[in-house]
C-alpha cells in the first residue's frame, strides 16, 4: 500500500510513457571544482522510548561530482550538545571524522543544540525532540511483481497515525545490520510520508522500503522515525535529488538547505540535517515463506 | 468611438461595396483574401469571415480579387447604389502543390499593416517531415523565427522568449489549455481538419488578450459546400480520416474529421493490461439563414488515456464548443456573435489494493463576445467589442473508489471573470498604414472560496538565519461568498502598428503592444505537463504584464519570388512568478507559499527568407534572442533567485537556424527537407557531491548556470502520388520520411546520479528521444 497516493502514479505515470522511446548516455562534462563545504550527518536519536548510550555525528567535506574516492574527512573539530537542561555535553573524535557521545541522556520535549567548531568557523543547529509514533508490528509479506517493483519476499509493517495531529514519517531498513538504500526515483513517495491523507488511521501493511527483497534467515530492522514538517521537507528534497530520471518531469535541480547554520560565514552554510528523533525500531527474522 | 461617429457623418455622396470571398470549389469562405481597385490604387482585405466592405464614390471600376492559391478574378463593376457583391476565385491547383507557408498576395508581406505573424498552411504543414509520419501543428510551428521549444517531447512552444502559459491557443475561437497529446509528443489539433494556422508573436491585435506572448488562431476547415469529399491517412502513430459535404443544396456545409493513435495495439502486445492511446475529434458546421445572416458550430474534443493494468488509469483532454453567429448588419457594418465552451480536465485513477482512489481536475471556461468591424470608407476600418469568460478551476477532488478507506479531500476551486472590452481604428494615408487600438481588460476572482490569511501578509517568508524561504505562517481565512469579490484588477492595454510602404518591393514596419495575464500555470518541471496547476491571479499571485517593441524591415525581390524580413524585439515582463527552491507545486492548496515574483526581459533578432514559387519552394529562419529572468526577493535583506542577478530562463536559446524545403522532383514526387540548429537550452549543474545516509547527493548553487549541448538534426521525407491506371489518375500518396537522419542524440536534459549498480560511483547522463526515426504513411481521398 502506498500512501503518497498521487505522486507515485504521476511518477509513474509519466515515466513508463517516456521510458517507451526515451534513451539514456553516460557523458563527462567539466564541472566546477567544490569549494570547502562540511557536510554533517547524524543526529540526536532516542530509541523506542529510551536515550541510547551513544550518540553519532559524521563530518566530511564536498566532493567532487567526478572524483569517485570517498569524501575528506573533516578531522579535528570540537564538537559539543548543550542539553535541555543547558549541560554540555561533548563528542568525542573515534576515527577521522566520526564523533561520538556517551554521556547524554535525552527526553521527549528536550532542546538540544549542537554546536561545532572547525578550522576557525562555528556551526549551530538547534531542535527539539517531538513525540514518537511506535510501529504496531512488522512482519514479511510476498509480493506480486508489478512495472516498478520485484516481486518477492518484503517487509512490512502497521502502525497507527495519531489523530489530530500532523504527522511525519521516514523508514529505514537494515538488512542483517546494514541500511539497505538505493538511488530510486520512488524514494521520495516511499521512504518518508506525511498523514494528509491518512489522519488518525491504522495503515496495515506498508512496505517502508519497495524496494528491499530479503531471504529467509535474514535479520530485518525496521525504524521508524517521526520527523518535523521542515525535516521532512528536506528528506524529500533530498530524495528528489538523489532519484533523477532525466525525464521533463523532475523537479529542477536546487541546493538543500538544512538546519544548521554557519555563525562565522553564513554564506558558506554546511550541508546536512541536525534531526533530533524519536525512533521505534522493530526486528523480524525472516522464515520460508508457505 | 469618437473617429467612428465623425467618419460616418461623411460619404454622402459614397456607396458601399460589400460581400463575401469564396472557394471556388468548395464554397468555403476566404478570409483574408485581397479586393484591389485599381481606379484608386488601393483596396481592402476581407476578414476573418470572408467578409469585405468598400466605400467609394459612384463610377465605373475595375476590381482584382487576389488570394494565393487561387487564380486572380478580375471584374469591372459600375458603382451606382450600395451593392452586394461575392467572388469565388478559382483554385490553381499547380500552385497550390508548391506553396509552402504563404501570405494573402503575393507582396502582401510587405504592404500589409502587419508584422511578427506567421502563417502557416495545413498543406504545408503535411508536408514537412515529422517524427514518425505524424504531422504536427506546433512542431511545424517551431520552424518559424521566435517560436521554439524546450526541446523533444516537451508540449507546448515558446514565443519571443515568454514561457509555455503566455500563448493563447485558439481552435475556432475556443481556448485549448493543454495542446499536447501524449505527453508533448503530438499536439492536440489533426492536421487534416484545419485550414490554416496563424500565429501573432507581437503587435498583437486589440482583439485578442489574456496571454503575454502569443495568439495561435487555428481554424477548422468549414466544409465543402459544393459535394461530398472525404479523405483518409493511416500512419506508424494514428489513422486519421475526414468527410465533408453540402447540407441543403450548398446553403450550408459540415465538416467532421477523426483521428486516433494506435499505439496501444503495439503495447498490448508486450503486455495485455496496459494501454494508452489518443484519440481527437473535429466537427464543423455553419448555414446560411439568409444573405446577410450565418450560423456556425464548431466542436473539438480530445482524449488521452492512459492505464497500467492493475496500478492505475488516468485519461485528459480538452472539449471546446463553438457557436457563432455572422451578420451583416448594413453594407458598413459586420457583427459577430460568439459563445464558447472549453473544458480540459484530467482524471487519475490509482488502483493499489485497499487504497483506490479518484483524483478529478478540470478548468471550466465559458466565453461569450460579440465583435463589429465597421468600414468606415475607402481606407479606414474600425473594429470593437466586448469579451466576458467566466473561469472555474477545480485543481483536485480525491474521492474513494471500489469501497475503499481513503479520506475524500478537495482543493478549493477558484472562480474568476475576465472581461475584456476593445476598439480599434485602421486607418492607411498614402505610403503610411496605422492601427491603434485600445482594450480594457478587467479580472475578477469570486467566491465561494476560503482565502488563508498569512501573518503580516506574507504568504513567503525568508529564514535570515538559513537564507532560504519558507512558508509563511497561516493565521486564519476569510471565507467569501459565492460571487463576492477576492481580488480583483483592472487595466488598459494599449496597441499599436504602423507600417510605411516604401515601394511595392520594400516597407518598414512597428509595433507596441501591452498585455496583461490573469491565469498562470504553476509549473516546477522543466517543460508543462498535463498535471501542472493554472492558477488564476488573486490575492497573492498579481496579474502578468507585458510591453513588447518590435520594428521590422520588409522586402520582396526577384518578381516576389523572394520574400525576406528582418524583425527585432524587446519585451519586458512584470509580474512573473518563479517557484522557490525545492517548492512542492502538485496537489499543493497554498500555492503562493511557494512563489516568488519577478521581472523578466527578452530581446532577439529574427530573419526570415522564403521561396515561394518554383520547383524549390520554402524557407530559412534564423533567431539571435535572449530570455532572461529576474527575482530579486522579498526586500527584506533577503537575495532572491540567483542572488537576484538575471538569469536564463529554460527555454533561453541563443542561435535558432531552421531550414525547410520542398523540392518538386517531378509530376508525382516531392522532396522535402529540415535542418534544425539551435544552441543548448540552460542546466543546472553540481558543484559537488556529498555522501549522505547511504545516498550520494549532487549540491547545486544558483540555477540555470551551464548549457545543455547544441540541438540539431536533418529530416527528410518523400511524398509519391500513384501512378495512373490505364490512363486515369489515381489518388492516394505515400509519404517516407526520415526524422533525425544522421542520428544525433539531443540532449532532452543532463542529469547525475549514482550508479544503482556500481554503488558508490556517481555518473552525469543524458536523456535523449528520437534517433533515426523511419516512417510511413498512406493518404488517400474518397
Amino acid at each position: 500500500m502506498k500512501l503518497n497516493y498521487h505522486k507515485i502514479s504521476i511518477l509513474a505515470f509519466i515515466l513508463s510513457t517516456l521510458w517507451l522511446i526515451s534513451c539514456d548516455k553516460e557523458i563527462t562534462l567539466d564541472l566546477d571544482l567544490p569549494t570547502e563545504k562540511l557536510v554533517v550527518e547524524g543526529g540526536i536519536e532516542m530509541v523506542n522510548g529510551t536515550s541510547p548510550q551513544r550518540q553519532t555525528l559524521k563530518l566530511s567535506l564536498l566532493n567532487d561530482f567526478f572524483r569517485q574516492e570517498a569524501a575528506q574527512r573533516a578531522n579535528g573539530a570540537t564538537v559539543w550538545v548543550e542539553d535541555h537542561q543547558g549541560n554540555r555535553h561533548d563528542y568525542h573524535e573515534r576515527a577521522a571524522g566520526q564523533y561520538e557521545c556517551t554521556s547524554l541522556q535525552v527526553v521527549e520535549g528536550g532542546t538540544y543544540t549542537l554546536n561545532i567548531e572547525w578550522m576557525g568557523q562555528q556551526f549551530q543547529a538547534s531542535q527539539t525532540m517531538i513525540a514518537g509514533v511506535a510501529i504496531d508490528s512488522v512482519y514479511q509479506v510476498l509480493e506480486e511483481e508489478n512495472l516498478f517493483e520485484d516481486g518477492g519476499l518484503k517487509t512490512a509493517i502497521d502502525f497507527t497515525d495519531p489523530a489530530g495531529t500532523a504527522n511525519y514519517y521516514r523508514w529505514q531498513t537494515y538488512i542483517n545490520g546494514e541500511l539497505f538504500i538505493l538511488p530510486d526515483p520512488g524514494n521520495s513517495q516511499n521512504l518518508i510520508a506525511k498523514d494528509d491523507f491518512f489522519d488518525g488511521q491504522q495503515i496495515v501493511g506498508y512496505l517502508p522500503n519497495e524496494e528491499a527483497l530479503v531471504e529467509p534467515g535474514q535479520e530485518v530492522t525496521i525504524r521508524q522515525i517521526n520527523l518535523t514538517e521542515d525535516q521532512y521537507d528536506f528528506y524529500f528534497l533530498l530524495f528528489e535529488e538523489a532519484g533523477k530520471t532525466g525525464q521533463l518531469i523532475d523537479t529542477p535541480p536546487a541546493p538543500i538547505r538544512g538546519n544548521i547554520v554557519n555563525l562565522t560565514n553564513p554564506e558558506n552554510y554546511p550541508l546536512g540535517y541536525f534531526g533530533v528523533n524519536q525512533v521505534s525500531e522493530r526486528t523480524v527474522v525472516v522464515k520460508q515463506q508457505d | 468611438m469618437f473617429c467612428f461617429l465623425v467618419l460616418s457623418a461623411a460619404a454622402q455622396d459614397k456607396v458601399t461595396l460589400s460581400g463575401y470571398v469564396k472557394d471556388g470549389a468548395t464554397g468555403e469562405d476566404l478570409y483574408g483574401a485581397t479586393i484591389y481597385i485599381a481606379e484608386i490604387e488601393s483596396g481592402t482585405v476581407a476578414n476573418a469571415y470572408g467578409f469585405y466592405s468598400i466605400t467609394l464614390p459612384k463610377g465605373d471600376y475595375s476590381i482584382r480579387v487576389s488570394f494565393v492559391g487561387f487564380k486572380t478574378l478580375t471584374k469591372r463593376i459600375s458603382l451606382n447604389e450600395k451593392l452586394q457583391l461575392s467572388f469565388e476565385l478559382e483554385p490553381e491547383y499547380v500552385a497550390a502543390e508548391e506553396v509552402v507557408v504563404y501570405s494573402e498576395r503575393e507582396n502582401a508581406n510587405v504592404t500589409k499593416n502587419e508584422m511578427s505573424v506567421a502563417k502557416i498552411s495545413s498543406e504545408a504543414i503535411r508536408k514537412l517531415p515529422a517524427v514518425l509520419g505524424e504531422p504536427d501543428v506546433i512542431r511545424s510551428i517551431q520552424l518559424l523565427p521566435g517560436i521554439t521549444s524546450v526541446g523533444d517531447g516537451a508540449s507546448g512552444f515558446n514565443v519571443r522568449g515568454g514561457s509555455g502559459d503566455q500563448n493563447l491557443i485558439l481552435l475556432d475561437e475556443g481556448i485549448i489549455y493543454n495542446s499536447a497529446h501524449l505527453l508533448g509528443f503530438y499536439s492536440v489539433v489533426n492536421p487534416d481538419a484545419i485550414r490554416d494556422v496563424k500565429i501573432y508573436k507581437g503587435g498583437i491585435p486589440a482583439r485578442y488578450g489574456g496571454r503575454l506572448s502569443s495568439v495561435l488562431d487555428i481554424k477548422q476547415k468549414e466544409g465543402n459546400k459544393k459535394e461530398f469529399q472525404g479523405e483518409a491517412g493511416i500512419g506508424l502513430i494514428s489513422g486519421r480520416i475526414l468527410a465533408e459535404g453540402p447540407i441543403k443544396q450548398g446553403k450550408g456545409s459540415f465538416m467532421v474529421a477523426g483521428r486516433r493513435s494506435w499505439g496501444d495495439a503495439l503495447l498490448k502486445l508486450v503486455d495485455g493490461k496496459n494501454t494508452a492511446y489518443f484519440y481527437d475529434l473535429n466537427l464543423k458546421t455553419n448555414y446560411s439563414i439568409n444573405d446577410n445572416n450565418r450560423l456556425f458550430l464548431s466542436g473539438y474534443f480530445g482524449r488521452d488515456k492512459f492505464d497500467l493494468g492493475s496500478i492505475f488509469s488516468n485519461n485528459w483532454g480538452n472539449a471546446t464548443g463553438t457557436l457563432r453567429w455572422n451578420s451583416v448588419l448594413s453594407s458598413k457594418l459586420f457583427f459577430n456573435l460568439t459563445g464558447v465552451y472549453s473544458n480540459y480536465d484530467y482524471a487519475l485513477d490509482n488502483l493499489p489494493t485497499g487504497a483506490e482512489y479518484r483524483w478529478r481536475s478540470n478548468i471550466l471556461t465559458y466565453n461569450t463576445k460579440g465583435d463589429f468591424t465597421y468600414y468606415p470608407g475607402q481606407n479606414s476600418t474600425i473594429q470593437f467589442g466586448v469579451d466576458q469568460k467566466w473561469y472555474t478551476f477545480k485543481p483536485g477532488t480525491i474521492t474513494p473508489i471500489e469501497g475503499s478507506n481513503v479520506a475524500t479531500t478537495q482543493l478549493d476551486s477558484k472562480r474568476a471573470q475576465e472581461l475584456g472590452a476593445y476598439a480599434a481604428y485602421e486607418l492607411t494615408a498614402g505610403k503610411l498604414s496605422v492601427n491603434a487600438g485600445l482594450r480594457y481588460s478587467r479580472f475578477n476572482r469570486t467566491g465561494e472560496q476560503a482565502v488563508t490569511r498569512y501573518e503580516n501578509d506574507a504568504p513567503v517568508v525568508y529564514n535570515a538565519a538559513l537564507s532560504r524561504y519558507e512558508r509563511g505562517v497561516a493565521i486564519g481565512t476569510d471565507a467569501y461568498s459565492k460571487n463576492e469579490s477576492i481580488a480583483s484588477f483592472e487595466n488598459w492595454e494599449p496597441r499599436l502598428s504602423l507600417s510605411y510602404v516604401i515601394n511595392d518591393e520594400n516597407s518598414v514596419k512597428a509595433s507596441y503592444n501591452r498585455m496583461y495575464q490573469y491565469i498562470h500555470l504553476i509549473s516546477n518541471s522543466t517543460a508543462p505537463t498535463p498535471l501542472d496547476v493554472w492558477t488564476p491571479s488573486g490575492p497573492y499571485i498579481e496579474p502578468m504584464k507585458a510591453d513588447q517593441y518590435a520594428i521590422g524591415y520588409f522586402k520582396n525581390f526577384a518578381n516576389n519570388q523572394f520574400e525576406a524580413s528582418v524583425e527585432a524585439y524587446y519585451k519586458d515582463m512584470y509580474n512573473m512568478v518563479d517557484y522557490v527552491d525545492g517548492a512542492d507545486i502538485l496537489t499543493n492548496n497554498a500555492i503562493e507559499t511557494e512563489l516568488l515574483s519577478g521581472t523578466g526581459r527578452s530581446y532577439g533578432l529574427e530573419l526570415y527568407v522564403k521561396k515561394n514559387t518554383g520547383r524549390l519552394t520554402g524557407w530559412l529562419s534564423y533567431t539571435l534572442a535572449k530570455s532572461e529572468r529576474k527575482v530579486p526577493g522579498l526586500g527584506v535583506g533577503d537575495s532572491g533567485i540567483n542572488n537576484g542577478r538575471y538569469y536564463p530562463t529554460n527555454f533561453d536559446k541563443r542561435h535558432d537556424l531552421s531550414i525547410s524545403g520542398v523540392y518538386k522532383l517531378n509530376k508525382r514526387m516531392d522532396l522535402s527537407a529540415n535542418f534544425i540548429y539551435a544552441s543548448g537550452i540552460p542546466g543546472t549543474f553540481p558543484e559537488g557531491k556529498y555522501e549522505y545516509e547511504g545516498l550520494f547527493i549532487p549540491h547545486f548553487e544558483d540555477r540555470n548556470q551551464d548549457r545543455l549541448p547544441a540541438y540539431h538534426r536533418l529530416d527528410v521525407s518523400l511524398t509519391m502520388k500513384r501512378k495512373p491506371k490505364n490512363g486515369k489518375e489515381r489518388n492516394g500518396e505515400w509519404v517516407f520520411g526520415l526524422y533525425n537522419l544522421y542520428n544525433r542524440a539531443n540532449a532532452s536534459s543532463i542529469y547525475f546520479i549514482e550508479d544503482e549498480d556500481n554503488r558508490g560511483v556517481t555518473r552525469a547522463f543524458k536523456s535523449f528521444l528520437f534517433g533515426v526515426t523511419p516512417s510511413v504513411s498512406y493518404n488517400f481521398k474518397f
